[in-house]
Formats: structure tokens, C-alpha cells, sequence
């Protein structure tokens, strides 16, 4: 039982161990000379203007559905008017982040872990490793660096399509000008509302980005561990993100309050 | 035949050849499972040495070792004269440039074309910046596999055959003066395979490099093979010419020649 | 290579107009706050803000103007609020502008309103203090409550005591509904009030009978006649006058209801 139990740890250790050096690892091939602007912005084309679609569309029905879902709570209490406000603060400030992210982790982490995967099972990373070239920097940098920053991005782009459809959901049943409701949805923010989840944005997309390469480069040879990888990346990635936003919920009460 | 009569014969080629490689008592385990128990070797400058061996017996876990891929447990390994192990990373990124590698599926890179593949290693490693040198480097290379044509293809577009000659051509591309190939005629058809046997001799002409082949494909051996090693039980048993093996006496050694 | 420069155009577009959106959006909670456009700084000194928070509405003739910039403690006694107001309204905010709290609404955040001051007195200029009303105090409510209430406790108690003394009979109300004495003295003030009448009525018949023997005294007979005549001209006159005047009406009335049927109609086409 206790040799069990050490074996566990001794495992769970390790892999915190291999984490901490492929984080290394990679930090070191950001400054290192050569950085692969090509791949990156291949990189970024897959993993942020490919998913403008499907961001997109979440990010409208989240508005939308929120929306719908508020309204008669609010009208219950007399209380219509704070409808834009309260759509736009929990949109930007927790549901549009979250959400996105975890679409993100979904598409991307799962496409990183498998492709990467299966380079490692036909062994082209092994001959990019042999051949002098350095795959970390060629495929580990660009794609955490693209994650990191197109994953903010599409997040905005969410964030705004959320609150024009938190708008279209408000006139099913009245009528509120675009106007009105928009400048009721900023009137309510604060940058302190705006800033902090732009930043864990940037923590989410590193997270997708960093677990799906670690995934990826580090399954096991045979096809089957193409399949194991992708799967572990989505549910690890997903769990970060859950995490790093209790995180930062804490961080930026502490910072602002 | 025992090791001693190996080391026997091996010292007395060394002298007359310079080693590129030389492997003495190397071990290597993954977790209990020990799969290479004391393997000893020399290649010598132009020489071509096929190891021989049953499919999972840890043959390509050797040229793993040599590439730095895998680090082995116990023993020496030198190449070019320098122990891999105590190499600095830019000492192995040195080692490397002059180390060919061919992988069994030919690993091209899934995401790039012919062209893009062989010009990878050239912009990267060494750090061309001249497409028209590149582009002649590229054709050239290709010309020498006979695929000029197939320069704008993806890999997925290429057949089996195909693609171990753009890996080879990958290889060849960085003018490596050790090349070692694991398993280069698997999953071929006979004719395709008899193509890459004669196209590695013949590359092995042009650019004078030496060779580690790895095979269990007989007709490959005996087209490529200066000296044979047989492998078994995680130990080299047995070395000679082709003719030599095929007539010996030993019941496992000859088994492979049936 | 022309798949890489397409690929490249449209990663930029994405993050152009995702940056856009970022911007526009910090601009527009800036806009909000005041964080950009040229500002300037109004101070009121208040004995108690009544739960005011920095980032509260100004407000201005009913408008949102600014924010509250800050908040400090002067002393055990005074706060200071530091009111950040845009400087397109400056003209507008005289120098004996007043600034009062009060609340948006019943859920609403407390908010400082500024009233405007004399006509003709110069702007206010940055950095000044204006007036400053005191909130109305939750404690000073109830203490002038609980005086009203005071005040009408007594007021009953008085009430009650009254009506205890009329039903007691005593006091002029209360002798008038229940002391017998009164209704019997006036009783009798009636029947002395009668016999009076009687009498002044009797020498008045006196004097009727003294007036008709002095019309028939021939002196004064030729005026009495000259009056008789003269009356009964007036009466004939009368007469006609009163004919006259009935026919009119007569008239009149038809045309009445003629205008009120029509009014009617009227009232009902309304």
C-alpha cells in the first residue's frame, strides 16, 4: 500500500518534473535566434481564423441565451433596466472568457495534441531532431505563442458578439435601441471588470497551447496514443482553465478590492 | 562464434581504417526490460554494415542511441571520436549535422511539400538564406532519388517508395558523412525495395558516406552489406561478409539466409 | 508561397478587428468614466455622504455630467468629495452652485446632484469647492418624526380630555346639549319674544287708524288723491311692462331649446 502510494507520488512528481522542463524548454526557444515566423503565422491562421466561426457563433447564443434567461428575473423585481449591465458584466468579465476558452480547449488543445502525436509517432519529430533542427522551436513555440495570443482575441471578439446578441435577445420581446442598450452595457463596466479577464485570457491560451504540445510531444509511440493525447490534452487543458480562473477570480480581488 | 573473436577481427580492420563509430559495451533498459545487453561495434570510414535481427529485438534502439535520441545506460559510444554522451548541445547539434538519419516511414513532415520538407533542414540548420541555392540544392538532391517531379507534392500524395527517397533525400541534402537507416525496404514491394537497396549503394558512392543499415530484409543485406552483424538477445553474435554468414554453421545465424 | 501570403492577410484582418473591438470598447468605458476628454475638478465639503462612493454620477440639471473622483476624511467631522465634471458644462456651473446627495431610484447609487446658482455669477473655475447641501440624515428624519409624534400624542390626549367634559356637561358646549335650565330660559325668551310682537303690531293698527282720518281731513284730502292717480298710472304701466317682458321670454325659451338639442347632438358626437 505504501510502496503504492510512493509510486503514485513518484509518478505524479515526475511528471510535474517533465512539465517544469518542458516549460523551460520552451521559454528557451522563444529568444533563441530564428524564431519561425512562417509557422507561427500558419499557426495562428489554424488556430485563430479558423475558429472565428465557431467562436463566433457561441459567443452570439451565450449573449443571446443570457439574455432571454435574465430578463423575466429582473422584470420581477422592477428591475429591466439593469438587463444590459448585468448581461455585459458577467459576459466579460467570467462567461465569455471561460466559455471560449473551453471551446478553445476543445478544438485547439485536441488538434495540437493529435497532430503533434502523430508527429512523434511517425517519427517526425525525431527527424527534426536529428536533423539538427530544433522542433521545439518549430513546433512547440509557434504553437503556444499563437494559442496564447489568438485565444485573447477571439475571446474580445466573443465578448462583443455576445453583447449584440445579448441585445438581439432583449428585443424579442421589447423594443431597446442598439444605442441605449449599448451605452447601458458600458456604463456599467469598469476597466477593472475588463482588464483582468483580458489577462487570464492570455493564461487560458497559454494553457490550451502548452498542454496540447505537452500532450502531443510526449505520447508514447503506436497509433492509439495519437488518440490518448488528443483526449488528455481537451480534459487536462479544460481543468486549467478552471483552475487558473479560480486563480485569478482571488488575484484580482486582491489587486482591486 | 564468441566475442572475443569479434573484437579479434575488428581491431585488425581499425588500423588499416579510420572508425567514424565505435560502440563497446553499451547497455540500454526501459524500465525491467533490458534490450540491449553489451553490444560492441566499429564502423570504419566507407564502410557499410547491415544489422541483422529479429523484430523487436532493440536493433534500431542502437542507432537511437547513436543519434542522441535515446540516452544508453552503460558503456562507450563514440562518434567521429567524441563520446555522445558528454556532448554539450551544440556539440550533438554539431554531431548531428553530420549524421543522417533515415526513419522507417520515411517521417516527411506531414504539413509541407517535397520542396519545403528538403529545403527545412537547410534554412534552419544551416541557416541558407539564398533560394536559388536552395532551390539548386533541392533539385539536385531530388534528382539523385529520381523524383524531380513530385518537388510540389504534399507527403500524403506520395507512395511508400516515394517517400523513403524524399526521406533520403532529406538525409542526403545535408552531405552527412554517417548515414544510418532503420529499416529502409520495410513495407516495400519487392522490386521498390531492390530500388532503395541499389539507390543506397549508389548515393553511398556519390557523397562517400558510411553506413549503419538496419534490416531483417535479406536481399537488401546482401545488396548493401560490406560486413554483416547479427543481433540477438540484446547481443552482436556474430559478423562477417554475406557469403561468410551464409555458409556458417550456427543454426540461428543461418536462419536468417533460408 | 501565395497560400502563405493569403493565410498571413487574413490572421491580419482577424487581429485588426479584434483589436478594433478591444479598443472601441476600452473607449467606450472611458468614455463613461471620464477618462478621456478634458476634465475638470469641483470640491463640497460634506458633514456625512451618506454612503457616496468614488465612481458615483454627478449629475447637472438632471444630466450626467462626471464622476466622483475621490473621497477623503477631513476631520472627525467632514468629508471632502472631489467631483471630476467634463469641461463642456463649466460655463454652465455658476459660482454659488450648490451640491447636494441623493439617490438614483429606489435600488439605485447614492449620486451628487449640482444645483445651479445665481444668475448672473462668473463659472466656477477648476479646482474650486462649491456649496455643499447636507444629505438628508436618516437620524435627523426620525428624531423630527418621533417630536410629530409627540406633538400628536398630546393633541389626542387634549382631544380625549374635551370630550370627557362634554359628555360631562360641563363647558358652554356641554351645557348646551345637556343642561335642562338652558332649554327652559329659552323657552321662555320665545313667549316674551311673541308678546312683544303682539304688541308692536297693536300700536301699529293705532297708528294705521290716525293716518286714515287725517286723508280724510280736506287739507290734506288734494294730496292724497294726486298720490292715488299717480299710483294707479305706475300700476297700469307695470302692467304693460310685465306683457312685454312675458312675450320675450316666451321667445327666448323657444330659442333655447332649439341651441340645447344642438349642444346635446354636440355632446354626443364627442
Amino acid at each position: 500500500m505504501a510502496s503504492a502510494l510512493t509510486s503514485t507520488f513518484n509518478r505524479y512528481m515526475e511528471l510535474v518534473g517533465d512539465q517544469v522542463v518542458f516549460t523551460g524548454r520552451f521559454a528557451k526557444n522563444i529568444f533563441r535566434g530564428g524564431f519561425e515566423w512562417g509557422e507561427f503565422v500558419r499557426q495562428c491562421f489554424i488556430v485563430g481564423y479558423l475558429s472565428v466561426g465557431l467562436v463566433g457563433i457561441t459567443g452570439f447564443i451565450i449573449g443571446f441565451v443570457l439574455t432571454l434567461q435574465t430578463q423575466p428575473t429582473l422584470k420581477e423585481f422592477g428591475a429591466e433596466s439593469y438587463v444590459p449591465g448585468m448581461v455585459s458584466i458577467s459576459i466579460i468579465r467570467e462567461i465569455g472568457p471561460v466559455i471560449i476558452a473551453l471551446i478553445c480547449a476543445g478544438k485547439i488543445a485536441s488538434s495540437i495534441g493529435a497532430e503533434l502525436g502523430s508527429m512523434k509517432v511517425t517519427e517526425q519529430i525525431d527527424a527534426m531532431e536529428v536533423s539538427a533542427a530544433n522542433p521545439v522551436q518549430y513546433l512547440v513555440v509557434t504553437r503556444i505563442l499563437a494559442c496564447t495570443i489568438m485565444v485573447p482575441l477571439l475571446t474580445i471578439m466573443a465578448d462583443a458578439l455576445a453583447m449584440a446578441g445579448g441585445w438581439v435577445g432583449v428585443n424579442v420581446q421589447d423594443n431597446v435601441s442598439a444605442t441605449l442598450f449599448f451605452r447601458k452595457s458600458f456604463a456599467a463596466l469598469e476597466f477593472s471588470d475588463v482588464v483582468p479577464s483580458v489577462v487570464k485570457t492570455f493564461f487560458f491560451g497559454y494553457a490550451i497551447g502548452f498542454v496540447g504540445c505537452y500532450k502531443g510531444y510526449h505520447s508514447s509511440r503506436g497509433t492509439e496514443s495519437v488518440g490518448r493525447a488528443a483526449n488528455s490534452a481537451v480534459v487536462s487543458a479544460s481543468l486549467w482553465i478552471i483552475l487558473i480562473d479560480a486563480v485569478a477570480v482571488q488575484i484580482t480581488n486582491l489587486i482591486y478590492y | 562464434m564468441d566475442d572475443t573473436l569479434v573484437q579479434e577481427k575488428n581491431t585488425a580492420t581499425a588500423t588499416d581504417e579510420e572508425v567514424v563509430i565505435r560502440i563497446e559495451h553499451l547497455k540500454k533498459s526501459f524500465g525491467d526490460n533490458e534490450v540491449l545487453k553489451d553490444i560492441n561495434l566499429e564502423l570504419h570510414k566507407g564502410e557499410n554494415i547491415v544489422v541483422l535481427g529479429r523484430s523487436g529485438q532493440g536493433k534500431s534502439v542502437t542507432i537511437q542511441c547513436i543519434a542522441g535520441l535515446l540516452e544508453p545506460d552503460e558503456g562507450k559510444l563514440e562518434v567521429l571520436g567524441k563520446e555522445v554522451r558528454e556532448l554539450s548541445s551544440e556539440e550533438l547539434k554539431e554531431m548531428r549535422m553530420k549524421l543522417g538519419f533515415l526513419f522507417q516511414s520515411g517521417a516527411l513532415y506531414d504539413s509541407m511539400t517535397v520542396r519545403e520538407n528538403l529545403a527545412f533542414p537547410l534554412t534552419r540548420v544551416l541557416k541558407m538564406t539564398d533560394e536559388a541555392e536552395i532551390e539548386k540544392r533541392v533539385t539536385d538532391v531530388l534528382a539523385s532519388v529520381g523524383l524531380e517531379d513530385a518537388i510540389d507534392k504534399l507527403p500524403s500524395d506520395l507512395s511508400g517508395g516515394m517517400r523513403k527517397r524524399v526521406g533520403l533525400a532529406r538525409t542526403l541534402i545535408m552531405r552527412p558523412a554517417i548515414m544510418l537507416y532503420d529499416e529502409p525496404t520495410t513495407g516495400l514491394d519487392p522490386i521498390t525495395s531492390r530500388e532503395i537497396s541499389e539507390l543506397i549503394i549508389q548515393l553511398q558512392e556519390k557523397y562517400e558516406t558510411s553506413s549503419i543499415i538496419i534490416t531483417h530484409d535479406m536481399n537488401c543485406a546482401r545488396i548493401v552489406a560490406d560486413r554483416i552483424v547479427v543481433m540477438n538477445d540484446g547481443k552482436y553474435i556474430a559478423t562477417g561478409t554475406y557469403d561468410e554468414l551464409a555458409n556458417s554453421p550456427d543454426e540461428l545465424i543461418n536462419n536468417f539466409f533460408k | 508561397m501565395q497560400q502563405k501570403s493569403k493565410q498571413k492577410i487574413k490572421v491580419g484582418i482577424f487581429a485588426t478587428v479584434a483589436f478594433a473591438l478591444l479598443l472601441i470598447g476600452i473607449f467606450l468605458i472611458g468614455r463613461n468614466k471620464n477618462m478621456f476628454g478634458s476634465t475638470f475638478l469641483l470640491y463640497g465639503t460634506f458633514k456625512n455622504v451618506g454612503g457616496l462612493q468614488a465612481g458615483n454620477n454627478v449629475r447637472f440639471v438632471g444630466i450626467d455630467v462626471g464622476t466622483v473622483e475621490s473621497i477623503e476624511i477631513l476631520s472627525d467631522t467632514t468629508a471632502r468629495v472631489a467631483l471630476r465634471i467634463k469641461e463642456k458644462v463649466q460655463p454652465f456651473i455658476k459660482k454659488g452652485a450648490v451640491a447636494g446627495i441623493s439617490s438614483d431610484g429606489l435600488m439605485g447609487d447614492k449620486l451628487i446632484t449640482i444645483s445651479s446658482g445665481r444668475e448672473n455669477a462668473a463659472p466656477v473655475e477648476d479646482g474650486d469647492s462649491i456649496h455643499a447641501v447636507e444629505p438628508l440624515d436618516y437620524d435627523v428624519v426620525l428624531s423630527r418624526v418621533s417630536g410629530v409624534a409627540t406633538n400628536a400624542e398630546i393633541i389626542t390626549e387634549q382631544l380625549a380630555g374635551i370630550a370627557t367634559q362634554i359628555n360631562q356637561g360641563k363647558g358652554s358646549i356641554g351645557r348646551l346639549l345637556y343642561s335642562d335650565s338652558l332649554a327652559t330660559s329659552l323657552e321662555g325668551t320665545v313667549t316674551e319674544a311673541q308678546k312683544t310682537v303682539k304688541s308692536i303690531r297693536r300700536g301699529s293698527d293705532g297708528f294705521g287708524e290716525n293716518m286714515e282720518a287725517l286723508k280724510h281731513n280736506f287739507l290734506l284730502r288734494g294730496y292724497y288723491k294726486k298720490k292715488e292717480k299717480a299710483a294707479r298710472k305706475e300700476a297700469e304701466k307695470k302692467e304693460k311692462e310685465a306683457e312685454k317682458q312675458a312675450e320675450k321670454k316666451e321667445k327666448s325659451r323657444k330659442k333655447g331649446e332649439s341651441g340645447d338639442s344642438s349642444s346635446l347632438k354636440m355632446s354626443k358626437e364627442d
